[in-house]
């Protein structure tokens, strides 16, 4: 004869990775470093953003980049050629940065010094929202070319982040996208996210707001900082 | 496409959990709750859990139970309490403003683990 036994409990399947993330943020915290985890569908404009917020924030906060890309280094180099320094994590065959990934190159290289940490997950707009980083605050861009109904389609990463960039709106003239209707969707889903309309760089569009974003991670540079 | 990953921890976690249980034969049941204000698309995880089990001697015929949890949110206006209906709208039906904060729905855990053991 056998028994069967129930044996209850509540295991969080992702309680690990969630440990480690707050081990990332204390280490953060430690040197007085913000980061920031800039997600997006891929080629929604990341590393194009960050290089040119990079070159708009460099005076007042020494700025680094850590790279989440399932192959090879292209964003790197594009983040060096810019004089940036950057480090590279190859994710394999996942989908999406985790904080082991990241707690691994802490403990390799060293960001003493560094004021503001970006780290660009690799381009999805699923799994990203799955995996803390440690990080201090979670941008969310979106190209107006995806289209604007998206924060509907993939409410669980717009609702967590704490900003969204509405990113290349100089193709607005050429895509069914309505601000109104995306910042709609936003409201409901997330009232308190700050959203942006921005181009990177000489790019036309009159309500460009590249420098109240700017300005935006600066104060929330400033609040972490040590 | 993370739910391999996601499988693959939830035999682990079992293994460690039934670690204790020297007569234990064979893991029958794993109840999971998943819910549904979460990134887990069910049936690929149902599949890789089939495919990743035979890898853990105990648990090679275990069945996943999964439990998906409504997602409800209080509004940031009123904390009101609802239910977030993914299929239609995000904000509050009593006073239209948005999600203040999700309440439930975004559980991702084993509840219980059905296992054999000798008398
Ligand atoms: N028209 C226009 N194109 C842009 C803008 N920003 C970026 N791009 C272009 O969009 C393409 C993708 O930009 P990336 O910065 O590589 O995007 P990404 O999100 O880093 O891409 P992945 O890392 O591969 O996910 C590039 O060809 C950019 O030049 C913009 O404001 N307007
Ligand atoms: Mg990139
Ligand atoms: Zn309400």
């Amino acid at each position: 004869m056998h028994n069967i036994l129930d044996i209850h409990l509540t295991q969080k399947i992702l309680e690990d990775n969630d440990q480690l993330a707050l081990h990332n943020r204390e280490h953060f915290d430690e040197e007085g470093i913000t980061a920031f985890n800039f997600m997006s569908a891929p080629g929604a404009g990341k590393t194009t953003l960050i290089i040119e917020l990079i070159k708009a924030l460099k005076n007042q906060f020494a700025c680094a980049v850590i790279e989440g890309d399932m192959v090879g280094e292209l964003d790197t180099k594009r983040m060096k050629d810019a004089d940036i320094n950057a480090f590279q994590i190859s994710t394999g065959k996942a989908c999406h940065l985790d904080a082991s990934m990241v707690a691994r190159l802490l403990h390799e290289q060293s960001f003493d010094g560094t004021d503001i940490l970006f780290l660009e997950n690799v381009g999805n707009l699923v799994c990203p929202a799955e995996f803390a980083l440690g990080e201090h605050v979670n941008v969310v861009l979106l190209s107006v070319s995806e289209g604007d109904d998206k924060p509907f389609k993939y409410p669980v990463i717009f609702q967590k982040c704490d900003a969204v960039v509405l990113t290349k709106c100089d193709l607005l003239p050429h895509v069914d996208f309505s601000i109104e209707r995306a910042k709609s969707f936003l409201k409901d889903l997330n009232p308190d996210a700050a959203v942006f309309e921005v181009v990177a760089g000489k790019r036309p569009y009159s309500n460009n707001q590249f420098d109240q974003l700017v300005a935006w991670l600066s104060e929330k540079g400033k609040s972490f900082q040590k | 496409m993370h739910e391999a990953k996601i499988a693959s921890l939830i035999l682990q976690k079992a293994s460690k959990q039934i670690e204790p249980y020297a007569k234990a034969l064979r893991v029958q049941n794993i109840e999971l709750a998943v819910g549904k204000f979460r990134n887990v698309d069910i049936e690929s995880l149902r599949f890789a859990f089939n495919a990743l089990r035979s890898d853990f001697s105990l648990l090679s015929e275990a069945v996943l139970d999964i439990t998906e949890v409504d997602a409800h949110a209080y509004c940031a206006a009123n904390l009101h309490e609802y239910l977030i209906d993914c299929k239609n709208n995000f904000a509050c039906p009593f006073c239209g403003s948005g999600v203040g904060r999700v309440s439930s729905g975004q559980e991702l855990e084993i509840r219980k683990i059905k296992l054999e053991t000798e008398e």
